[in-house]
């Protein structure tokens, strides 16, 4: 080989190793990139009133109570460590100052329904925001796809489409929006008792 | 020889770096050694999440569906005794039931052979027992959503976990220091060791 030659082969081998490096460094770049604290994202979400379930009769219930009984239980979403972290007196307590309650004692506190509010809402912000303007339906939600069984979901079934859990959830989701509504509270009653 | 000893060697080193399941081996370890004087067994380990070793993934070789300890009161003012021949009474979602008793340091398990197919979660459960010529009946709140431990939740409370059980699983509401048990030939004490029930 010609000494002409072998110095190509070196400059070609140092260009790629360069080539690679940079390559690298590009795609570590945007990893690296620091969160920016203005952003935020904005939810358009149904009322927490109506999610809590004020004034009610002793037949009727709030979203809230639903998804305490049917998704809350300390095995499941009862867990500290869930993205979907539901508190109530029948699960996982929050530690709120002298509330020192315990599982199975004690009932719901208002900062448990404002703590499962907040983490309904904001699973998936933009869509719940969808839903809620009507854009997108109920089972574009993991809140709906994962107990109907549309996803994979440990938990298994937990309510099929049209029963009164499913009606509870979806009429709460789509109370707002153009159409406007207002949440079963009857059929999350009865949702409650099954 | 020696090329193939530095061969196994590396092999050696990942093999053993290779825990399949780290989040398994590191909840069966919190759980601790076997304690002296009381034999692996049915009476092993009360309070304990059974399913936690007999699971499937091991260490132990018997499986259970289901598994718990039925202890007689809540002790918050004695140290926990377990209680024996109570009933747990098991509906799952099938609506199929099943009924188990437990031993006299109230431990009881599920095979999957016991109740073939089942439980299909959620589960509602209900405890009977008669000790000291009582009739206790109680039945949880809320249902079991896919774990076999009773013991997953049903943790002696502390100050570190009040908010993330509803404590022992307990027939009465209330304890009674004079109860020694449901049977005086029990192999192992009823109180088991932990849960301010001794080292």
């Amino acid at each position: 080989m010609t000494s002409a030659r072998r110095g190509w082969l070196v400059a070609v081998r140092v260009g790629a190793g360069v080539a690679l490096v940079a390559a690298v460094m590009f795609a570590a770049g945007p990893a690296c990139d620091t969160p920016d604290p203005s952003e935020i994202t904005e939810i358009d979400a149904p009322s927490f009133a109506q999610f809590e379930g004020q004034n009610l009769s002793a037949t009727q219930a709030g979203v809230s109570r639903l998804l305490e009984l049917r998704c809350g239980s300390l095995d499941c979403h009862g867990q500290v460590g869930r993205a979907l972290r539901i508190y109530g007196e029948f699960g996982l307590r929050f530690v709120d100052g002298d509330a020192d309650n315990q599982p199975g004692s004690g009932a719901t506190t208002p900062t448990e329904y404002e703590a499962n509010y907040q983490s309904v809402i904001g699973l998936q912000p933009e869509y719940m925001t969808l839903v809620y303007e009507q854009i997108y339906p109920p089972e574009a939600l993991l809140l709906i796809r994962k107990p109907l069984q549309l996803e994979r979901h440990k938990g298994g079934a937990v309510f099929v489409s049209g029963d009164d859990a499913y009606t509870c959830i979806t009429s709460w989701l789509e109370s707002g929006g153009d159409a406007g509504g207002s949440t079963d509270y009857d059929a999350c009653g009865r949702a409650t008792q099954q | 020889m020696t090329k193939i000893a530095l061969l196994l060697l590396p092999m050696a080193a990942v093999a053993a770096a290779c825990d399949a399941d780290p989040v398994h081996t590191a909840a069966v370890n919190a759980l601790g050694p076997e304690v002296a004087g009381i034999p692996k067994g049915e009476y092993h380990r009360a309070g304990q999440p059974c399913v936690t070793c007999h699971g499937g993934e091991g260490p132990a070789s018997k499986v259970f569906s289901m598994g718990g300890t039925v202890f007689y009161g809540p002790a918050n003012n004695s140290a926990p005794i377990g209680v024996g021949n109570a009933t747990v009474v098991l509906e799952d979602d099938s609506q199929s039931q099943f009924q188990v008793i437990t031993n006299c340091v109230g431990n009881f398990y599920i095979q999957p052979g016991d109740w073939p197919g089942h439980p299909e979660f959620p589960v509602l459960v209900t405890v009977q027992g008669q000790p000291e010529g009582t009739n206790l009946q109680v039945s949880m709140q809320s249902h079991i959503g896919r774990d076999g431990s009773c013991a997953d939740c049903h943790q002696y409370p502390t100050q570190l976990n009040y908010f993330q059980t509803p404590g022992l699983v307990h027939l009465s509401p209330t304890d009674d220091p004079t109860f020694a048990g449901t049977d005086p030939n029990c192999p192992v004490d009823p109180v088991p060791p932990g849960f301010g029930g001794g080292p």
